[in-house]
C-alpha cells in the first residue's frame, strides 16, 4: 500500500506539473505603457492605449512611441475586449506606468475611472496619474524623448521629482479620495507649443526672482521634448477644481514633507532692482504641524525649517558674513512664507486640501463617529493657519567670502 | 489508539498554535474587522490574545485537575453524552473552518497568482497536499510548520519595514476608534479567531507534559499577536480605513504596495508562496484535529483511512458556495459568533466543572481522615 502510494504521488504530479497555467511567452504579449482617458459624447470615454514597441527601444523617436490605439467605449472594461480584437497579442497591463487623464474628464470626476483600475490586479498602486489640458490622446502622440530609451522610463524619471511638480499614484489618489483628512491631487503636465512665448501663471512676491508657470507655459523653443511637468491639478472628492502653479506646487511639497532639495532665486535684499541670489534649498525634516480647536474653529501652526547653500551672488555682496547672512535668510524665509500663504489662500478658496491639514485634526476628535460627521475640508477652509518659516545658511558653495568689485 | 501522535515538544506546539491563529492575516477577516472597530482595529488582536491566554489558564487548570487530555477531561467532568456533544461541536467547527479556509486560499491563489487556473484544480492542489501531509502525520507537519514560522514572521516584518515611506500614522486617529468600550467588546467577540489554541489541549497526551502545552501556546499566541497587531496597524496606516475595508487580501495588498525604487518592487510573488504554505498547513492541522477527535469519538483503532474521504468531502463542500463574498462573510460571522462557544464558553464550563471536581476530591480525601 505504502509502495503504491509512493509511486502514485509522483505520477499524479507528473500530469499536474506539465506547465504553468496562464503562462505566455513575451512574444505573445503586448505590454501597455500608458493609458489616455478622454471624455467622449454620450457619457462615453475615449481610451488611448500605448503599447511598448515589441522589439525594444527603436532608433527613431517614432519607433520608441510603440503602438498607439484609440477607441471610444462606454466602459473601461469593454476597451480591453475591443482592443484585444485589434491586436494579435494578448494585452497585459502589469507594466502600465501612467494613466493620462484629460482636464475635461478630470473636471467631470474620475471615480468611474478609478473603479476599474483600483479593483483589477493587473493595475498596480504605483501607476502614476497625470492630468493634461486638451486631449490625452494628443498628449500621448506628441510625447517623445531623445533622452530616454523607453516611454515608461521617461514617465518614471519625470515623476520622481517633487519640486515644481508632485507625483501622484493610484495609491496616493485613492487613499486621499477614500479617507477623511486630505484632498487628492494629480501631477499636471502639458505639451509645450515651443514658440518661446512666456505664459506666466500667477503673481510674484517682492522677494521672488523666478516666474511661476503651469505646464505648457514655459518660454521655450527649438527643444525636442514637447512635454513638461509643472503644477498640480487639485481635486475636491473626485472632481478637479483647479490648477496650482509651480510655486504653489512647491509650497504643497514643502508642507507635505516631500520636498528634499531644489533651486531658488531671490531678489538681492540690498540691490533689489538689478541683482539676485541663487540658492539651493534643503529640508531634512518634515514640517511640524500642530492642530487644535479654538472655539470650534480650527487653528494650525506650521514650523518649517530650511537649510540654504549659496550658488551665486550677482551683486558681489558678502552674504556669507554674519552681518549680511541674516538678511538673506530672512529674505528666503519671507519669500517661501508668502508663497505658502498664497497657496493656502488659493486652496482654501477652491475647497481642496492637498497638504492634508485635515489629517492633523483627526487626533482632536474622540471617536470615528465624530470623524464621519465632520467635514475636515470645510474646517480647513475656515482654519486660521500660522506659518513660521526659518532658513539657515549652512554652506556657501566653494566660495566662503566674496571679494568686493575693484573700483577703477 | 494506534494513530496516537508521538512525543511533541514546544517547537511543534508553537507551530500548531501560530499557524492556526495567524494565517488569518492573509485573508479578508481583518478587512471586515475594520468595519467594526475602524481606526482602533489593531487593538483587536491584543484583546483576543488576552482572552486566549485566559482560556489557556482555564484549560491548564482543567488538565492539571484531571491529569489527562481535554477529551478524557471532558468525559471525567461532564460525562459521556455531554463529551460527545462537545467533541462533535469541535469536529464540526474544525472541518467547517478547514472548508472555509480551503475555499478562500484556493480563490486567493486564482485572484493573486494564477487567474487562468481552473478553480477545481486549485482546490485539488490544496487538497492533495493536505492529504499527503495528513498521511505523514501531525508531528512531521508541525515540524515543517516550525521551519515555516520564522519565514512567515520574517516576510511579514520585511514587508512592513519596506512600507515605512508609505505610512500615514494619522490614519490611525481617532486613536480610540468607535470608542474603547466598543473596541473591547469587539475584541472579546473576535476571540473565535483563536480556535486553534484548543488543539494542543486535545492532543495533550501527545505532548511531553502540561508545561509543554502551556509554553507552546503562550509563546505562539504572543508571536501571533505581535504579527497580527503590527500588520493590522500597518494596513490601516498605509491605506486608511476608508480604503482598507474594501480590500479582500490585506497582506497581499501590503506586499503589492512595496515600492522602494524601480528595482525593489513587485515582491508579492515571494509572499504568495509564504501564505500558500501557511494556508495548507492550517487546513492540514484543522483536518487532522477533526479526524483525531472523530477517531476518539468512535473509538477507532486508526485515523489514516479517514483522511482521504474527509478531505474529499471538505474539498467538495468548499466548492459549493457560488461566490466568495458569502464565504468571507460566513467565516467572519463564525469568528465573532459560533467559534466563541469553543474558545470561551466550553473552556469556562469545563473550568467550573473542574473546580467542583477538585472540591469534591478534596472533601473525599478529608472524609476518611475524619473517620
Amino acid at each position: 500500500m505504502l509502495f503504491a502510494f509512493k509511486i502514485a504521488i509522483p505520477v499524479i504530479l507528473l500530469f499536474i506539473c506539465t506547465g504553468c497555467y496562464g503562462a505566455k511567452e513575451t512574444d505573445s504579449v503586448a505590454y501597455v505603457i500608458a493609458h489616455g482617458v478622454d471624455k467622449a459624447p454620450g457619457g462615453k470615454l475615449t481610451i488611448t492605449t500605448q503599447i511598448a514597441p515589441p522589439a525594444g527601444p527603436g532608433k527613431s523617436e517614432q519607433e520608441n512611441i510603440g503602438v498607439i490605439d484609440t477607441i471610444t467605449i462606454p466602459s473601461s472594461g469593454q476597451n480591453r475586449t475591443l482592443i484585444s480584437s485589434t491586436l494579435s497579442r494578448t494585452l497585459n497591463s502589469t507594466h502600465l506606468t501612467a494613466i493620462i487623464i484629460s482636464e475635461e474628464a478630470a473636471r467631470a470626476g474620475i471615480a468611474p475611472i478609478l473603479a476599474f483600475f483600483s479593483r483589477n490586479r493587473e493595475f498596480r498602486d504605483s501607476i502614476y496619474f497625470i492630468v493634461v489640458p486638451g486631449s490625452a490622446a494628443d498628449y500621448i502622440q506628441k510625447n517623445t524623448s531623445r533622452l530616454n530609451l523607453t516611454i515608461s522610463r521617461l514617465y518614471e524619471n519625470y515623476l520622481t521629482k517633487k519640486n515644481y511638480s508632485l507625483p501622484s499614484t493610484l495609491h496616493t489618489f485613492y487613499t486621499s479620495f477614500k479617507n477623511n483628512g486630505s484632498s487628492p491631487y494629480i501631477t499636471y503636465s502639458a505639451v509645450n507649443p515651443r514658440t518661446g512665448e512666456d505664459k506666466s501663471a500667477g503673481y510674484k512676491t517682492p522677494q521672488q526672482k523666478s516666474t511661476p508657470y503651469i505646464a505648457g507655459g514655459i518660454p521655450r523653443a527649438g527643444t525636442k521634448t514637447a512635454i513638461e511637468f509643472l503644477g498640480l491639478a487639485v481635486f475636491k472628492d473626485d472632481k478637479m477644481v483647479g490648477v496650482l502653479n509651480s510655486e504653489e506646487t512647491r509650497a504643497v511639497s514643502l508642507l507635505r514633507g516631500e520636498f528634499s532639495w531644489g533651486y531658488l532665486g531671490v531678489v538681492d535684499p540690498l540691490a533689489p532692482q538689478k541683482d539676485f541670489i541663487s540658492l539651493k534649498v534643503y529640508t531634512y525634516n518634515k514640517p511640524k504641524i500642530t492642530a487644535y480647536f479654538n472655539n470650534k474653529a480650527p487653528v494650525f501652526t506650521v514650523k518649517l525649517k530650511l537649510e540654504l547653500e549659496v550658488l551665486g551672488i550677482t551683486s558681489g555682496t558678502s552674504y556669507e558674513k554674519p552681518e549680511y547672512r541674516r538678511l538673506l535668510e530672512t529674505q528666503v524665509a519671507d519669500l517661501l512664507k508668502e508663497q505658502i500663504l498664497s497657496m493656502l489662500k488659493h486652496t482654501q478658496a477652491l475647497g481642496t486640501d492637498p497638504v492634508g491639514f485635515g489629517l492633523y485634526l483627526r487626533p482632536q476628535l474622540d471617536t470615528t463617529a465624530e470623524l464621519s460627521k465632520a467635514d475636515l475640508t470645510e474646517l480647513y477652509q475656515q482654519a486660521d493657519i500660522q506659518i513660521d518659516v526659518t532658513a539657515k545658511m549652512r554652506r556657501t558653495g566653494l566660495i566662503w567670502q566674496t571679494t568686493p568689485k575693484r573700483n577703477g | 489508539m494506534k494513530a496516537q501522535p508521538g512525543n511533541m515538544g514546544i517547537a511543534e506546539g508553537m507551530s500548531l498554535v501560530f499557524i492556526t491563529t495567524s494565517s488569518t492575516i492573509f485573508l479578508a477577516a481583518w478587512s471586515l474587522a475594520i468595519d467594526r472597530t475602524t481606526t482602533a482595529s489593531w487593538m483587536m488582536p491584543l484583546i483576543n490574545t488576552c482572552t486566549g491566554l485566559l482560556t489557556l489558564c482555564l484549560l491548564l487548570y482543567v488538565l492539571s485537575v484531571t491529569s489527562t487530555d481535554l477529551y478524557d477531561a471532558c468525559q471525567l467532568l461532564v460525562g459521556t453524552t455531554a463529551t460527545r456533544l462537545i467533541v462533535l461541536y469541535y469536529i464540526g467547527i474544525y472541518f467547517l473552518d478547514a472548508t472555509l479556509l480551503l475555499r478562500q486560499f484556493a480563490e486567493n491563489t486564482l485572484l493573486t497568482a494564477l487567474p487562468e487556473l481552473p478553480f477545481e484544480i486549485a482546490i485539488g492542489w490544496y487538497t492533495i497536499i493536505a492529504v499527503i501531509l495528513s498521511y505523514i502525520g501531525i508531528e512531521a507537519t508541525l515540524r515543517a510548520g516550525y521551519i515555516i514560522m520564522p519565514l512567515i514572521i520574517l516576510a511579514s516584518f520585511t514587508v512592513l519595514t519596506m512600507l515605512l515611506p508609505q505610512y500615514e500614522i494619522l490614519y490611525l486617529a481617532p486613536w480610540r476608534g468607535p470608542g474603547l468600550d466598543k473596541v473591547l467588546a469587539s475584541g472579546v467577540m473576535s476571540s473565535g479567531i483563536n480556535i486553534g489554541i484548543l488543539i494542543p489541549a486535545f492532543l495533550a497526551s501527545s505532548f511531553q507534559n502540561t508545561k509543554t502545552v502551556k509554553y507552546s501556546v503562550l509563546y505562539a499566541l504572543g508571536l501571533s499577536c505581535l504579527v497580527k497587531t503590527a500588520t493590522l496597524a500597518a494596513f490601516i496606516a498605509a491605506f486608511g480605513t476608508g480604503s482598507a475595508r474594501e480590500k479582500v487580501l490585506p497582506f497581499y495588498e501590503l506586499s503589492r504596495l512595496v515600492y522602494i525604487n524601480r528595482y525593489i518592487q513587485r515582491i508579492e510573488s515571494l509572499v504568495i508562496i509564504v501564505w500558500a504554505v501557511a494556508g495548507i498547513l492550517n487546513i492540514t492541522v484543522l483536518v487532522y484535529a477533526g479526524i483525531y477527535l472523530l477517531a476518539r469519538l468512535f473509538n477507532l483503532p486508526t485515523l489514516k483511512p479517514l483522511i482521504l474521504p474527509v478531505l474529499l468531502l471538505i474539498s467538495a463542500l468548499a466548492m459549493i458556495p457560488e461566490e466568495i463574498t458569502s464565504v468571507i462573510t460566513l467565516h467572519t460571522k463564525l469568528h465573532f459568533g459560533l467559534y466563541n462557544i469553543g474558545t470561551m464558553l466550553i473552556p469556562f464550563a469545563l473550568f467550573v466543572m473542574a473546580l467542583i471536581h477538585a472540591f469534591k476530591q478534596k472533601n473525599s480525601k478529608k472524609q476518611p481522615s475524619c473517620q
